[in-house]
């Protein structure tokens, strides 16, 4: 009996000491749910930082967030950070942020020191989002997105691909940038964010060269870089020679790329693209099959041709999204020969692409 | 009863991510790691074999007994305390890691002192119970976890940013020179058969060496997943910048459904059950040892002084082992300990044998 009391004492003090927020309560922190890094023109703070910091209300409704933006300049993050906690009365908790905007001029100046702050934070996770803002970030942050419920929710609800599996978006997150920019023979991009009245438009993605932000890729492009990467993210494929324009729908979208070195011959990579989808809408009725199959015929050799197109525009900046030198080192060893060797083959290059596509159908009409 | 023996071989070779082994070999990942790990399967597996099947020979006989009967005291009694001490910082060593992982992802305001502490008070409390009720908490820990391991490998096998090629990168440096420190690193992960120097008092050795190849199995299986799968999210030049690597490959998993979308937390809550069901074990063994080394029965007497003031002192200097020293330095304290292990563990491994062998002819 003694015993029990004892126990019982002891787990009635214990479970005092389950103070979920560590010991701070929920009303006094300030959840940052994204930040915005900018190039502040001053050489001696350089860092615009600005933080959007929600503020919690009673009712969760569409369109009706609320949300506190301040911005501070200073040498690093971290001090900026620190100063900007005076402004507030909260502490600030980056656990619920999961958008890093980011500015042209900060990434070509300070890229290291940006990143470091971001990877070293524990708090910081790793699956926040990295995305470019056009033309700043803070403006990108500044955005009350009409249809968002919680702030910052908008621009991660466009990146995840469980509820916008738009083509045009290619989601980046902080570790895998951060792995792409460390490893030789794979390149990062960021998705660029432009703001537009009460929402946003991600249909661009700007490409790094080694590690300096190098130039955009236009829509279409970055569409095939996003099929090319093997997102799941689904699209539309329009096809268009002479009076025949139809589109294709696709269902899904596989690509096998290998690197061959043959030894007399130039060394090329082999593109193999496998495509499954329904005719969506057609100009002319598809009467017979062997129309369908000329339509498919004409789809594969369209699309490897965008496909080659792409891949030579990004050849010719520079970069190397799709980890191309990656396959080549896996195959020819990882010493920095070869890694010299692949930065001299890698420019003249030649792509080889073939596409299966195989129409499944031509929907609910012939 | 077989199946607690594998339970614990399980739990051990899944503890040492938070021993940071993943560490030790993701620094020598250029200096032969991938052939020391070939190696430690291969001296692993001999080892727990050749220790069950000495064991299998003294049934219901722990190591203590079988020492009584085969050894002089003055040898006896120094080998029983010093394999005690080897136990028992085990258990510290891990409680301390995972303290600095706490304190790192879940009370980063908290004083590291507090939250070891506290650990080391659920450490008192359980590693005083009984072997075999103990045996129990182990079943029960690894059948809540082992669903959340197989989601998490699952999950990572799976995702988007996981990139084989990078695994293909890192076996280009497969055929180098082994070196110890990995080795003894590696072929820790078998080490889970050692703790039936005292369990053999529950567990019958004979009925394990029915399934004896789940154990290269499993060290296989485990082994790869654990050095391989960081290497597929984070390369191979990167993954030297981070301490916790298993945490940061973790933390670059989504989990779109799930109710937190942060998978590193999940981790986080998995080392919370196995290292303190670890350091539980461990301390219990290292208490029955040395409780045997000075003939101590407590369990017969009742009066538990011994046991409360010994693990009392162990608790203490955990934290303030922990306190003096800084987290690099801690890691190479264990380190050091991983160094020590392997000779003492080959040292145990044949003595046992070679006494074990002279009963047969007796």
């Amino acid at each position: 009996m003694n015993r029990k009391a004892v126990l019982v004492c002891t787990f009635a003090v214990l479970a005092g000491l389950l103070t979920g927020c560590a010991y701070k309560d929920i009303d006094k922190r300030f959840f940052v749910t994204s930040i915005g890094v900018d190039y502040s023109k001053n050489p001696q703070k350089p860092y615009h930082v600005s933080l959007k910091l929600a503020i919690p209300s009673p009712q969760v409704q569409p369109g009706k967030t609320k949300f506190q933006l301040i911005t501070e300049d200073a040498d690093s993050i971290a001090e900026a950070v620190r100063v900007m906690k005076s402004k507030v009365d909260k502490d600030f908790d980056f656990g619920h942020c999961r958008v890093l905007v980011f500015g042209r001029e900060i990434l070509r100046k300070h890229q290291a020191e940006v990143l470091n702050w971001f990877m070293r934070r524990r708090d910081i996770q790793g699956i926040a989002y990295m995305a470019l803002g056009d033309p700043t970030a803070e403006k990108v942050i500044k955005v009350k997105a009409k249809s968002e419920r919680l702030p910052s929710n908008a621009i991660i609800l466009s990146f995840d691909e469980t509820s916008n599996d738009s083509p045009y978006i290619i989601p980046e997150i902080l570790n895998d940038f951060y792995m792409r920019l460390k490893e030789e023979g794979i390149d990062p991009y960021l998705p660029v964010i432009q703001p537009l009245k009460d929402t946003y438009a991600i249909n661009r993605v700007v490409l790094v060269k080694g590690s300096r932000l190098s130039k955009e890729l236009n829509m279409d492009e970055t569409r095939i870089l996003n099929e090319l990467l093997n997102t799941d993210r689904r699209g539309l494929i329009d096809v268009k020679k002479d009076e025949n324009e139809f589109f294709v729908n696709v269902e899904s979208f596989k690509t096998k790329t290998t690197v061959v070195i043959p030894r007399n011959t130039k060394p090329y990579v082999n593109v193999h693209i496998k495509i499954d989808g329904y005719i969506e809408s057609s100009e002319k009725k598809l009467s017979h099959n062997y129309e369908l199959l000329e339509d498919q015929r004409l789809a594969s050799e369209v699309i490897s041709n965008r496909v080659k197109s792409t891949l030579e525009t990004i050849q010719k900046i520079g970069s190397d999204p799709l980890g191309l030198g990656l396959k080549y080192q896996a195959k020819h060893g990882v010493s920095e020969d070869k890694v010299k060797k692949w930065n001299k083959i890698y420019p003249h290059i030649q792509f080889k692409v073939k596409t299966d596509l195989k129409l499944r159908g031509t929907g609910i009409m012939y | 009863m077989a199946r607690y023996f594998y339970m614990i071989v399980f739990l051990n070779m899944t503890v040492h991510i938070i021993f940071n082994v993943p560490l030790i070999l993701i620094q020598n990942r250029f200096n032969g790691a991938v052939i020391s790990m070939a190696l430690s399967i291969v001296i692993g597996t001999i080892l727990s074999y050749m220790f069950i099947k000495a064991m299998s020979k003294y049934p219901y006989n722990g190591l203590p007994e079988i020492f009584m009967d085969l050894l002089p005291a003055y040898i006896r009694v120094p080998f029983l305390i010093f394999l005690s001490l080897m136990w028992i910082a085990a258990g510290s060593l891990a409680i301390g890691s995972f303290a600095y992982l706490i304190k790192l992802y879940l009370n980063p305001e908290m004083d590291l002192r507090i939250i070891l502490g506290f650990l080391v008070l659920v450490l008192l409390y359980g590693s005083t119970r009984g072997t075999q009720s103990i045996l129990y908490k182990v079943e029960i820990t690894i059948l809540t976890v082992s669903p959340f391991i197989a989601y998490i490998i699952f999950k990572a096998l799976t995702s988007n940013y996981f990139y084989p090629v990078h695994i293909k990168r890192a076996l280009q440096y497969s055929l180098e020179m082994p070196n110890y420190s990995s080795v003894a690193a590696a072929s820790y992960i078998f080490t889970g058969y050692i703790n039936l120097v005292i369990m053999n008092r529950n567990i019958q050795a004979k009925r394990i060496l029915k399934h004896f190849w789940l154990i290269p199995v499993l060290g296989t299986l485990i082994l790869a997943f654990t050095y391989f799968i960081p290497f597929g999210f984070l390369g191979i030049k990167s993954i030297g910048d981070f301490v916790l690597p298993w945490m940061v490959t973790v933390d670059t998993i989504r989990m779109e459904y799930g109710f937190i979308e942060r998978a590193s937390f999940l981790l986080v809550m998995i080392f919370m059950q196995l290292s303190i069901l670890f350091a539980i074990i461990n301390w219990n063994v290292g208490l029955e040892l040395m409780k045997s080394a000075l003939g101590i029965e407590d369990r017969k007497t009742g009066k538990r002084l011994f046991t409360l003031v010994f693990l009392g002192i162990v608790g203490f200097l955990t934290v303030y082992f922990q306190e003096t020293l800084n987290q690099r330095s801690y890691f190479e304290a264990v380190k050091i300990w991983f160094n020590l292990r392997l000779p003492v563990e080959i040292l145990l491994v044949l003595a046992l044998s070679l006494l074990s062998l002279r009963r047969k002819q007796a």
